[in-house]
């Protein structure tokens, strides 16, 4: 089994991370994926010009690696890989990407969408959209926090 | 007397800036007793007072009672947003 989850400074090419993590498997029958997407319009309805994650140089990294093992150590799949954007972000621009490779689907789909679950609360960035005329900062949303609280722990 | 770096993150290094580089006149100081002393130079720092303000010390989140050695790094936060 192997983890890796890393931060990306610069463009996160979800497309060339998939094929990386599906090169080479003969023992997985299954590898899920997850891309998530900066959207142009913020929490707040307002248009977002700019996101931006400010990140902590070795605890948002660590949150990260954390949040990987936890999944890998709860669905017992083959591999789990999380890259996420921090820094200045545009809509449109891939913000994280998250697989996971399993013998058998079902875990495989369980655990990323776990893994996505976790980052969206825990995963330690504190969010910033910037729109025309003013900024906010964000929190989890309360979809988030419910979408966390499914899991049992 | 110690000297230390404090840095904030989130909502709150809009109001504070991202380091600050402070002396102290104890040979060691508590999370809790930084937290009172800035407040009490700065108003602006009077937001550290409120408990969703979390702190670490070398990377490592702990409680107001953690102590701090000169040489160590202090973080405060703001509530993070996840990813």
């Amino acid at each position: 089994m192997s983890v890796e989850a890393r931060l990306e400074l610069e463009a996160l090419d979800a497309g060339a991370e998939l094929a990386r993590f599906i090169s080479g498997r003969t023992e997985d029958g299954a590898v899920v994926s997850f891309t998530g997407l900066a959207r142009k319009r913020g929490g707040d309805g307002n248009t977002v010009e700019r996101l931006r994650l400010d990140w902590h140089p070795v605890m948002t990294e660590r949150s990260l690696i954390e949040l990987a093992e936890a999944t890998a150590g709860r669905f017992g799949v083959s591999d789990v890989l999380a890259v996420h954007r921090a820094g200045e972000i545009a809509p449109g621009e891939t913000i994280v990407f998250v697989a996971v490779a399993s013998p058998h689907r079902r875990q495989a789909f369980q655990a990323a969408d776990y893994l996505m679950d976790r980052l969206k609360t825990e995963a330690m960035f504190w969010k910033h959209e910037r729109g025309s005329s003013s900024g906010r900062w964000i929190e989890p949303t309360e979809q988030d926090r419910a979408d966390r609280a499914r899991w049992s722990d | 007397m110690i000297r230390l770096s404090i840095s904030f993150y989130g909502e709150i290094a809009d109001r504070l800036g991202r380091e600050r580089v402070m002396a102290f006149a104890a040979d060691d100081i508590t999370v809790g007793e930084i937290r009172a002393e800035l407040a009490q130079q700065d108003e602006a720092a009077a937001v550290l007072l409120k408990p969703q303000i979390r702190a670490a010390v070398d990377s490592r989140v702990v409680g107001d009672e953690a102590s701090v050695k000169a040489g160590q790094e202090v973080v405060f936060f703001s509530i993070v947003s996840g990813g």
